[in-house]
């Protein structure tokens, strides 16, 4: 079986800067696979690419087709969903309505997909008439995630779910995580949290400087000395306190 | 001063501004989905104004030819741009947009134009040959460069402001035209006397500005805009074309300026130039809402028009002036309450 997502010698620069320098990741359906690296390592830099953000250089292999030179509405219309780091949520619309537009490609599901996400994010229904720009941080993170499902995509890839949430929230948000994978939504995960992201993923690569230094099994990458030394030090620490 | 005159300035102010209303508001519209600030409004007003007098005459006007000349550009441009990835799918959808579409209303015009056609039927026409001029106008000048600032895009749009008001001079020469009143009838209602156009006017705005708002807040591709609006990436990412929200947004402005200019073309007189000076009374008013409010927008062009009502029977020599010198007090106020105005950032 060919992979879903297969992202093949992909460089991405800012002029001259090259924030990504080929890096080649492949991602399976139904799997959850996680980029971690310290901060300004290029992971941001490397879904925003993928995502059709950011011009890239290389060969990004779809569900089937080549799509790197697609423009981003057509990688959502693939099946292929980003939840960036700002969300970039409607914030003066309401929750339900910013949950409506995720289905914008797939309006015939519309209902479906408005109980599928309710039931992920309970939350969300009680907030549905709330403005997005007045929701709490974890519940914009929710609504962000939520407003990609909508969308029914084959491959979730999330921008720092993590970032400035509450543990507790984070906790949440990393268990939805991994029920979307008994949902068959394959998810790629970029994360600081490394302990977190090594929990629930299948997969790991370890990100620096724009390459690629490490990849295999959650698991292994989990108990890697390097690994262990540089990210998860630091992140079981975080934890605790 | 006497009630009566008082009465009647206030009735004229209130049905100029509902003209300026509309206009506002679809400036605001444009600029809040696309950035651009669309100086062409007041030619859409033209085109539909003289467009309606030319049909209630019983000739097919230039713009109906000036839409399939556009179309075909646009077609050009649209299968250029595509030229990487067509699809059959893609093609006819162009092609049925851009030219099929404008053929068909040109003929639609050649067939119906005869002198005894009635208001409804012309004003209708008048639209239909209008609206599409403003979605192809998108798709040439401003679509191709979509990402560019804020500047860029204004002097794309004074371009097509002066092309149009050019082409104007050319399908309508340089006379001034006027329409037939849409409706004869006339209200006394003690000493104001309302005449079926006013009446009209009245009744227009409100339809529209209550179309709008059940379009923004109720249909799925309303909330695309307002989406595109708020958050352009976000937009993006829910797979909203910028392209299909530019177009969409201009499109109604033409709506907006092509309705506005035939209801007033049986009150005053158009001539092909004419239309730039009352889109931009719609402009001060969409800039006293800081090109954002609707509802402020529509407060200050009635307020717009009664200003110039009033300084037209006053000083009438100094009527403009006095009505664009209403922005410098606003201007002040608002960068004084904003103080530091981020750039853009896209």
């Amino acid at each position: 079986m060919s992979a879903l997502l297969d992202i093949r010698d992909v460089s991405v620069a800012y002029g001259k800067v090259e924030a990504v320098r080929s890096v080649s990741l492949t991602i399976n359906d139904g799997e959850i696979v996680t980029i971690i690296g310290a901060n300004g390592a290029g992971k941001t830099t490397l879904l925003n690419a993928a995502m059709g953000i950011l011009p890239l250089k290389g060969s990004v292999v779809f569900a089937g087709p080549e799509i790197a030179k697609l423009d981003i509405e057509d990688r959502v219309a693939a099946g292929l969903a980003l939840v960036p780091e700002h969300r970039e949520l409607f914030a003066s619309m309401t929750v339900e309505e910013n949950l409506q537009l995720g289905a914008f490609r797939a309006p015939k599901e519309t209902a479906a997909s408005f109980e599928r996400v309710y039931e992920l994010f309970p939350k969300l229904k009680e907030r549905q008439w709330q403005l997005a720009g007045t929701l709490s941080g974890g519940e914009q993170q929710m609504l962000a995630m939520g407003r990609a499902l909508m969308g029914r995509p084959r491959l979730l890839m999330l921008d720092e779910p993590s970032l400035g949430l509450a543990p507790r929230i984070v906790a949440d948000i990393f268990k939805i995580i991994g029920d979307l994978k008994a949902a068959g939504v394959a998810v790629l995960l970029v994360e600081q949290n490394a302990k977190a992201a090594l929990e629930i993923a299948d997969r790991a690569y370890v990100m620096e400087l724009g390459e690629f230094v490490l990849d295999g099994q959650a698991s292994a990458i989990a108990t890697d000395p390097r690994v262990v030394a540089s990210y998860l030090g630091f992140g079981a620490d975080a934890k605790t306190t | 001063m006497d009630t009566t005159i008082l009465l009647f300035l206030l009735q004229d102010g209130i049905t100029n501004g509902a003209i300026y209303a509309l206009l506002g508001l679809g400036l605001v519209l444009v600029f809040a989905v696309t950035r651009i600030i669309l100086i062409p409004q007041g030619e859409f007003v033209t085109f539909g104004a003289l467009t309606y007098a030319a049909l209630a005459v019983g000739q097919v006007p230039g713009t109906a030819r000036l839409g399939v000349v556009l179309g075909l550009v646009a077609l050009a441009f649209d299968l250029f741009a595509a030229r990487n990835n067509l699809t059959a799918r893609a093609v006819a959808r162009s092609a049925a947009v851009y030219a099929v579409l404008p053929f068909a209303i040109l003929g639609i015009a050649n067939a119906v134009a005869s002198p005894q056609n009635p208001a409804a039927l012309n004003f209708l026409l008048s639209l239909i040959i209008v609206a599409p001029i403003g979605l192809y106008l998108y798709r040439i000048a401003f679509q191709p460069i979509a990402h560019a600032s804020v500047l860029v895009l204004l002097i794309a749009s004074v371009g097509v402001h002066l092309a149009l008001q050019g082409l104007g001079l050319v399908f309508f020469g340089p006379e001034g035209l006027r329409g037939p009143p849409i409706s004869e009838t006339a209200v006394t209602l003690g000493t104001l006397r309302f005449t079926g156009q006013s009446l009209g006017i009245y009744a227009t705005t409100l339809t529209l500005i209550v179309a709008l708002w059940l379009f923004f807040g109720r249909t799925l591709y309303g909330k695309a805009l307002r989406a595109t609006a708020v958050n352009r990436l976000g937009a993006r990412l829910v797979g909203i074309r910028t392209s299909l929200s530019g177009q969409l947004a201009v499109l109604l402005a033409a709506v907006i300026g092509a309705v506005s200019g035939i209801l007033i073309v049986p009150v005053t007189t158009i001539y092909y130039d004419t239309g730039f000076l009352i889109g931009l009374k719609g402009f001060v008013a969409a800039i006293i809402g800081g090109l954002i409010s609707y509802p402020l927008t529509a407060l200050a062009a009635v307020l717009v028009g009664i200003v110039e009502a009033f300084s037209s029977f006053y000083a009438s020599n100094y009527k403009e002036v006095i009505v664009f010198t209403l922005l410098l007090p606003v201007l002040v106020l608002r960068s004084l309450a904003a103080p530091a105005v981020e750039e853009e950032k896209d």
